[in-house]
């Protein structure tokens, strides 16, 4: 696997490395726009340096809100959001990036293939820029890295849930965006195919260096992530980041919680 | 053999194939202006695409003989569009085949645009957002995505036009009035005949575009029924 930039730092002593992500998002009902129409308020900012941040918050707290906004499938109502060191949105400044100039590679719980494409075609769907060489080069690499290869002439019906879901990572992955955003991307699937895919992930995130914010309101899964070296566990309660730091800290309670039902 | 040819001396070719002519035309011309037109009001909030839309749905409830006649009066040469389109063709719109060509086009705009408008409405959003997210343009997201997604809509818009432009009469009778070979379509060749007290001949052509009208809805509720092939919604 290729180095790929920006570089994120290998291990996560957070406040010494340049963030690869930083937001100030505020974001409430806003008269012009449909899809602002929730009830929901964020007052959200953070500043991520590791690797990987564990972003994990109940059902409503906002966190696929935040997602899209950093995304920008969503426009908050002010705030800024800086991508490897490029300013994408700021409110005050005026600038917008439309969602495919910001670098962001965004999975969420549902693969959303495209359903009259093969693997293959989805997987080079955000490549048509490259040449052909170049296209096939990602998709086998692409391929090789979630075992898909025996998978690429199938279209999205006729693959498994672990199956598409393993295919929408890796088009996501394979214009190798800038930083890697998901939405409790193995929800929908069972306990055995969470776990295969998470380690694949797993794998994923050793070899790459693109730093990724993972979401999602299961605690287990935070704990097996957020305690990878350099991880950085973000708790978010409300629409506001309520604590951030390692997982043992942020998790303290329920970690105690759990312990005490052990005793 | 004798009943047919009965009836095909009764009928006037002529007009049938001008009909058909005249309905292939137009239909080729809608289907990818609906789609352009479609993929932009699908994702368009702006209050230009509701007049828009909502202008495009105005042959639906207006007399055909209200937009027959505001097109002969912009065809003319009374008018400054007018006077700029005999200055580009060389003679007056009115009473030529492209003339009933452009009244088509317009009277079955709705007939095109809206099941496609439908089509793309349905199409599920997390599609159209990884799209955007993987930096698809928008000719990108029409061929590759939205077109796939509502291959159901646009073979029924296709026939709707199609048959639609088949059956129409004010707008033609207005731009077109009746002459064979240039704009006496079937439904005006009809209308001659039962003026005339042929009601042999006007029985068979209206056999005829029931007939066409028929096959057409046939079509278009084969596509359209639950479960047909063609509508393709997410993975």
């Amino acid at each position: 696997m290729e180095a790929r930039q920006p570089m994120a730092p290998e291990s996560g002593s957070g406040e010494q490395a340049t963030p690869w992500l930083s937001f100030r998002i505020e974001h409430g009902t806003h008269p012009h726009r449909a899809e602002t129409a929730s009830e929901l308020t964020l007052t959200a900012e953070a500043s991520l340096s590791g690797p990987l941040a564990v972003l994990v918050g109940p059902s409503g707290a906002g966190k696929t809100s935040l997602l899209r906004s950093i995304a920008g499938l969503l426009r908050p109502r002010r705030g800024f959001v800086t991508v490897a060191g490029t300013t994408v949105w700021d409110s005050e400044q005026g600038i917008w990036l439309r969602p495919a100039q910001r670098g962001c590679g965004l999975v969420t719980q549902r693969p959303a293939l495209f359903p009259a494409m093969t693997a293959r075609d989805n997987i080079a769907f955000g490549l048509h820029a490259l040449s052909h060489e170049e296209r096939e080069r990602r998709v086998g690499e692409m391929a090789a890295l979630f075992r898909l290869e025996p998978l690429l002439s199938r279209r999205p019906s006729r693959l498994s849930g672990g199956e598409q879901q393993r295919v929408a990572v890796a088009r996501t992955l394979a214009p190798y965006p800038r930083v890697l955003l998901l939405d409790e991307p193995f929800a929908g699937l069972n306990l055995d195919l969470k776990d295969a895919v998470l380690t694949d992930l797993e794998i994923w995130l050793t070899e790459t260096r693109t730093p990724v914010l993972y979401v999602t309101h299961d605690v287990a899964e935070t704990w097996r992530l957020g305690t990878r070296p350099g991880a950085d566990v973000l708790r978010i309660e409300n629409g506001a980041i309520v604590s951030q730091g390692p997982a043992a800290r942020v998790l303290a309670a329920e970690r105690a919680q759990l312990l005490t039902a052990l005793e | 053999m004798r009943p047919l040819q009965l009836r095909l001396q009764h009928m006037d070719r002529q007009a049938l194939f001008l009909t058909l002519r005249l309905a292939a035309v137009t239909t080729a011309i809608l289907l990818p202006l609906a789609l352009v037109l479609s993929a932009w009001l699908a994702r368009s909030r702006s209050w230009v695409a509701h007049v828009v839309e909502a202008g495009v749905g105005l042959p639906l409830v207006l007399p055909p003989t209200v937009l027959g006649f505001y097109l002969l009066v912009l065809m003319g040469p009374a008018t400054a569009p007018g006077r700029l389109l005999v200055r580009m063709v060389g003679h007056p719109l009115a009473f030529t085949f492209w003339g009933l060509v452009i009244g088509s086009v317009l009277y079955s705009l709705p007939f095109a645009v809206q099941p496609v408008l439908a089509g793309f409405r349905g199409i599920d959003t997390a599609l159209l957002e990884s799209a955007e997210l993987l930096g698809a343009s928008r000719l990108r997201l029409l061929m590759r995505v939205l077109l796939p997604g509502a291959r159901a809509s646009v073979l029924a818009a296709a026939v709707l036009c199609f048959a639609h432009t088949v059956g129409e009469f004010g707008v033609v009778l207005m731009l077109g009035g009746s002459i064979p070979g240039v704009t006496r379509t079937l439904s005006i060749a009809l209308y001659d005949q039962v003026m005339d007290g042929n009601y042999a001949a006007a029985n068979h052509m209206a056999l005829a575009l029931v007939a066409i009208s028929l096959a057409a809805l046939l079509v278009v509720y084969s596509v359209a029924r639950p479960g047909a092939r063609g509508e393709t919604g997410g993975a």
